[in-house]
């Protein structure tokens, strides 16, 4: 039998649950999934899609929305399992940590229809490049993650940006009522993209193998660009 | 047990092949009135006031959901019921016409949706009346109306996903007592809604949708179809298949 070299450890999926190699490792692990948690995984976001998957403009919007919705179950459901491995605390679907100063203002951004559009736009947008960057991930459930979950990501920001294409082009809610969901989204991703980096500074999950480093502007930018884009009738 | 029942009469011939009309094609207006006749009755219309309100109800279920798994499969059932909603909306619109808010279906088992109010009822809603749904949309397959063909198939599959979720909830409540007692008891509410659905074994307008080749099966048959295919689950739950003339029934 080989024995185990360096290289070995730091390859892709290299660790599972029982095998951490450290007690640093795991909690770095614990930081980046607790960071991950509500980008990623949609922690704490239930609720509102239940609410408002009907409150769409039209019959087309409540079947895009009610997709996301099904991903966003699968997802907190994923998440649940992954954070129960690491020994993370989850209660009713949310789980403490870097997110409890921002969350009222994510409750609000989705307390209605078209804020979970904007949400799909720009909070999954985060999301979608948090997963890639697990891409090479030594943590094996994390690693195995990051094969379909850049798909399921991508899904729902490509259905908010067809949701909001919808809503420009046929005009189905008042401009003003959009461009102000936009700023608030605008805002909050900001906001959330500098926790992100904040917490990868702070934490060692760079260094340990289990992410690559975030590239927050270039991330915040691709998705305002691609939000523009949606919106560029109305400029 | 069940007693084999017959039919009433022999089938008439079809007078139109399969896949016959597309949805913008000409057609005898006795023909595109039963097509969109047996389009209402899918309940399935998504634009209309009463299949919006069922569907909106229907979120307030996911509540019931008793474990995660059970609560991300029916959100996916949701999901999968809102873009069946989409398509038949669709074909409806495809052949010009724009649904009233009369356009809703007579079917009582598909207007109980409404009522469920425990999980209990949700899991015997898909076990029976979903693959009631997937038994009449295959019956499709050969249609004269193509639009109907392709979705027929289409949704069938998802009934019939519905209907495994159904079961599996159905034994996941069979394993305690109480669980068992609560499926007992309202078995034969939803088993009685879904017998009713295939429609009256002497009703006319079977044979004319078989005539214009809409479907291919009489009420009976397909009634029949069901109560063989569905005996074997009831021996997996444990459960005496009951007679269909001892459970409640509108068109006994």
């Amino acid at each position: 039998m080989a024995s185990t070299t360096r290289d070995d450890q730091d390859a892709a999926g290299a660790y599972e649950r029982e095998t951490t190699p450290s007690d640093a490792y795991r909690t770095a692990l614990t930081a980046l999934l607790t960071t991950q948690s509500v980008p990623v995984w949609n922690v704490g976001q239930r609720d509102m899609y239940g609410e408002h998957v009907m409150d769409g403009p039209s019959l087309d919007q409540w079947v895009r929305t009610a997709n996301v919705w099904a991903e966003l179950e699968r997802n907190v459901w994923q998440f649940t399992n992954l954070a129960t491995a690491a020994r993370i605390d989850m209660t009713d679907g949310h789980v403490d940590g870097p997110w409890s100063d921002l969350s009222g203002r994510i409750a609000d951004l989705q307390s209605s229809w078209l804020g979970l559009v904007f949400s799909m736009c720009y909070l999954d947008s985060i999301g979608h490049a948090m997963i890639r960057l697990c891409a090479q991930s030594n943590y094996g459930p994390l690693f195995r993650a990051s094969r379909p979950g850049p798909n399921a990501k991508w899904g729902m920001v490509t259905t908010g940006l067809l949701s909001l294409g919808e809503v420009v082009a046929l005009e189905q809610l008042p401009r003003a009522e959009v461009r102000d969901a936009q700023s608030q989204s605008q805002a909050l991703s900001a906001d959330m993209l500098r926790i992100v980096v904040a917490q990868e500074a702070s934490h060692r999950w760079v260094s340990e193998g289990i992410a690559a480093p975030i590239d927050a502007e270039a991330v915040l930018a691709a998705a305002e660009a691609r939000v523009a884009s949606r919106l560029e009738a109305w400029s | 047990m069940t007693t084999l029942v017959t039919d009433v009469r022999e089938k008439p011939e079809r007078i139109y092949a399969p896949l016959q009309f597309e949805a913008r094609d000409e057609m005898p207006e006795e023909y595109r009135r039963m097509v969109l006749r047996l389009l209402r009755e899918t309940n399935e219309i998504g634009s209309v006031k009463v299949c919006y309100d069922q569907m909106r109800e229907m979120t307030k279920n996911v509540a019931l959901a008793p474990d995660p798994v059970s609560r991300v499969r029916i959100v996916e059932f949701f999901a999968d019921e809102m873009r069946h909603q989409k398509i038949f909306d669709g074909v409806v619109r495809a052949m010009g016409e724009v649904p009233g808010e009369d356009f809703v279906s007579s079917i009582d088992g598909l207007n109980a949706t409404s009522s469920v109010r425990e999980w209990v009822d949700l899991a015997l809603l898909n076990h029976f009346i979903d693959r009631v749904g997937a038994f009449q949309l295959l019956d499709y397959e050969l249609s004269s109306f193509a639009p109907l063909s392709r979705a027929g198939v289409a949704v069938a599959k998802d009934e019939f996903g519905h209907c495994a979720m159904g079961f599996q909830h159905l034994i996941e409540l069979c394993r305690t007592d109480e669980g068992r007692a609560a499926v007992e008891t309202r078995l034969p509410t939803w088993y009685g809604y879904a017998l009713d659905m295939f429609g009256t074994r002497s009703g006319t307008r079977q044979w004319k949708y078989i005539e214009f080749g809409l479907k291919t099966k009489s009420n009976e048959q397909l009634r029949q179809e069901y109560l063989v295919h569905i005996a074997p689950f009831f021996d997996r739950l444990g459960i005496e298949q009951p007679d269909p003339a001892s459970v409640p029934r509108k068109y006994a």
